[in-house]
């Protein structure tokens, strides 16, 4: 047995939520935070991953501080109005926030898998922005996952003192 | 439904401008000195993650600080980076933020993959689906312009934050 700690935790609920949005209104969309693996499976994929953190000292002679995790969404899509549609859907169904769990894992010969996963918070978002990544290369002259691109980059934060 | 709805009689724009005026040079001073630390920062993060130390460091040195405004002007602001300029020096600066596939268009692709030395042909699909698994050359992103973007709102925060802090404890002092 074992347990996430804070940032896999937050990496990983929000991929549960993400995959939760698209169930209901999307069918066959990859969610993967693997960037590598996002080239060897069908379009449309999402890559996510979180990245770097700020920590910010709560006040002077305390050691306590607030994380502000930054977490990149990449969209790799089949054309532009599936883009551009798939970030909507994903913005509006994060931007309120989303659940925070904590992760067990329990290993069953060579494979580990999530054995619970209770809520404990919630992830609030703090910032998104959102970008399509055009590289400077004719569409026809890229690898079909890298034609239709597009980034949301959030800024999270659990809201609590740690 | 009983309820009460309270409007403040100020604007928050004429607080913050009213506050400012006070600290204004103190202010300027501190967002051009942020300017200079987050060129380091982005610098460094660049540098620190390279993955092989003996490439030329062209990436890092072709992101600039641009100042805009200065004394005695009522502006102060930089910009880092010039796309421009940064297409220039380090044309893959994209690629290394964003990630993606090495592969360019400039000669023709056959896809497929090698087997004990044998080439083994796949046709690719009509949508273009079919890639042989295990692609070569992916470029993990980097992503510096965020982690910059991150640490600037990060610092932007504390310093307005301390400046509004140092602002009261003056004020109730009574130094202006």
């Amino acid at each position: 047995m074992a347990t996430y700690r804070t940032t896999r935790n937050i990496e990983a609920s929000i991929i549960d939520f993400i995959r939760d949005i698209l169930e209901s209104t999307w069918t066959d969309v990859n969610v993967e935070k693997s960037f590598a693996r996002i080239y060897e499976i069908a379009l449309p994929s999402i890559c996510v991953s979180s990245e770097n953190t700020v920590y910010n000292k709560i006040q002077i002679g305390d050691n306590s501080f607030e994380r502000n995790v930054s977490i990149i969404v990449d969209l790799f899509c089949e054309n532009d109005g599936q883009r551009l549609d798939l970030k909507d859907t994903l913005i509006e169904g994060l931007k309120d926030g989303c659940p925070y769990y904590d992760y067990v894992t329990k290993k069953s010969g060579r494979t580990t898998t999530v054995d619970t996963n209770p809520q404990n918070g919630r992830i609030r978002i703090i910032k998104i922005t959102d970008n399509p990544i055009n590289i400077d290369t004719e569409k026809d002259n890229l690898d079909v996952h890298d034609r239709f691109r597009h980034r949301l980059s959030l800024t999270v934060s659990l809201g609590r003192i740690e | 439904m009983l309820s009460a709805n309270f409007t403040p009689k100020f604007n928050s724009k004429d607080i913050m401008s009213e506050w400012i005026k006070k600290d204004w040079f103190i202010l300027q001073d501190a967002i051009a000195d942020l300017g200079v630390q987050l060129l380091a920062y982005m610098q460094g993060f660049i540098t620190e993650r390279r993955k092989h130390p003996e490439t030329t460091g062209k990436l890092a040195s072709s992101i600039k600080l641009y100042p805009l405004g200065g004394f005695g002007q009522a502006e102060v602001g930089w910009g880092i980076g010039d796309m421009q300029v940064m297409s220039k020096i380090a044309p893959y600066w994209y690629l290394i933020n964003f990630g993606g596939s090495s592969f360019k268009g400039d000669y023709h692709f056959t896809p497929g993959y090698f087997e004990g030395g044998k080439f083994i042909y796949v046709p690719m699909s009509k949508e273009g689906h079919m890639l042989p698994s295990g692609v070569k050359g992916i470029i993990k992103p980097m992503n510096y312009i965020e982690a910059s973007r991150l640490m600037l709102q990060n610092e932007l925060y504390n310093l307005l934050n301390k400046m509004a802090n140092e602002g009261e404890s003056n004020e109730a002092k009574g130094h202006f």
